[in-house]
């Protein structure tokens, strides 16, 4: 016996656990449970459009353009970002897992490396403009607000972007990551 | 939608390689590859209509494995390294086969090494150590026969360098 038919009999004897009981209720329930979620995202994107259109009817009739345009600027570049978000999951979803391993790997490696895209471009235009959309607003709050109040704003803001920074970039480094793992190393092309 | 009866007879068939595959790409760790695997099965049910037994069933369903775990990896917590190591599930003493040798170390090197193969060969590692025959590596993994062959050969090498080396 060689030494690794010796290293693949203790790997087939690995004691895991029993198989679950309730494993395919369990599968068929998670199932249930994401096309379920799929529709609550439907509607709560739906009602927060909804809520996002009357809110701006509002605003328009009471604010200024400035205002008007600078609300818009923030929740139009989250939600460009939240549905490019969503858009991505989908079709990541969708991808048929049934490939031979190595045309699925290159499909993924074509996923990141458009997601790529959406991080080194989209997103840092989507945070600029949200800040745009922030800073037009302060001399309205400046001169509406209470010293008090405006500066919980303007420490709130930094700290609320500061946040949306460090998640969208631990996001972006975990699939640069993928990206580069997922990369075609030089005996894959000529082995298929 | 598939039978209920035959999906339950596919998953006591399949859970335990399945899983097992899954550990590879756990890095041993046994918590995120019961989570791999029921996501494996979630596709296996979606598509088992698909199925036209154009290949074998087994291969179908590792092709799926081995796909699955791939998109998974983006949930892995610390990047593409061993998520730890303290879910490794080795053999019991008391219940395993008295004629195996057990080295429990062997198994956490043996996943450690894996965490550093390149995507492809860590595929092809993980199917040769399943025991699965290299053709049907070869169609899960889309690669000719010749070129899985001369592979297998590379990385037995490799994992075995590298489990010589850690042992130093």
């Amino acid at each position: 016996m060689s030494l690794f038919d010796d290293l693949q009999s203790e790997w087939q004897g690995q004691k895991g656990p029993e198989i679950p009981e309730l494993g395919t209720r369990e599968v068929r329930g998670r199932l249930k449970y994401l096309k379920r979620e799929a529709r609550t995202t439907s509607w709560i994107l739906g009602a927060t459009v909804l809520g996002v259109i009357g809110f701006f009817s509002y605003l328009q009739a009471f604010s200024s353009g400035v205002v008007v345009l600078a609300m818009g600027l923030m929740t139009g570049s989250l939600l460009v970002r939240i549905a490019l978000e969503l858009y991505g999951r989908r079709r990541l979803r969708r991808m048929d897992p049934t490939l031979p391993t190595a045309a699925f790997q290159e499909r993924l490696f074509g996923y990141y490396r458009h997601r790529r895209w959406v991080h080194l471009v989209l997103t840092p235009v989507v945070l600029v403009l949200y800040g745009l959309g922030f800073a037009m607003l302060l001399p309205d709050f400046k001169a509406s607000l209470s010293p008090g109040f405006y500066t919980y704003i303007l420490v709130s803001g930094a700290v609320f972007a500061l946040g949306l920074f460090w998640l969208i970039a631990s996001q972006v480094r975990r699939e640069f990551r993928l990206l580069h793992y997922l990369r075609p190393a030089p005996d894959d092309a000529e082995a298929a | 939608m598939p039978e209920s009866e035959a999906f339950e007879s596919i998953y006591r068939e399949h859970y335990p390689r399945v899983r097992r595959i899954c550990l590879g790409y756990a890095g041993g760790n046994a918590n995120w590859a019961q989570d791999m695997a029921q996501e494996v099965f979630i596709r296996v049910w979606q598509n088992l209509d698909a199925f036209r037994g154009e290949s074998k069933l087994s291969t179908w369903i590792f092709r799926i494995a081995v796909n699955t775990c791939l998109v998974e990896l983006r949930n892995a917590r610390r990047g593409m390294k061993t998520v730890g190591l303290e879910g490794v599930p080795v053999p019991a003493p008391e219940e395993s086969d008295p004629g195996k040798r057990e080295h429990p170390d062997r198994i956490a090197s043996l996943y450690r090494a894996i965490d550093g193969l390149r995507p492809t060969n860590r595929t092809i590692a993980l199917l040769e150590l399943e025991g699965v025959p290299q053709q049907e590596i070869a169609s899960i993994t889309g690669l000719s026969h010749a070129a899985v062959r001369t592979r297998v050969h590379r990385i037995k090498n490799e994992l075995l360098k590298l489990l010589k080396d850690e042992s130093l």
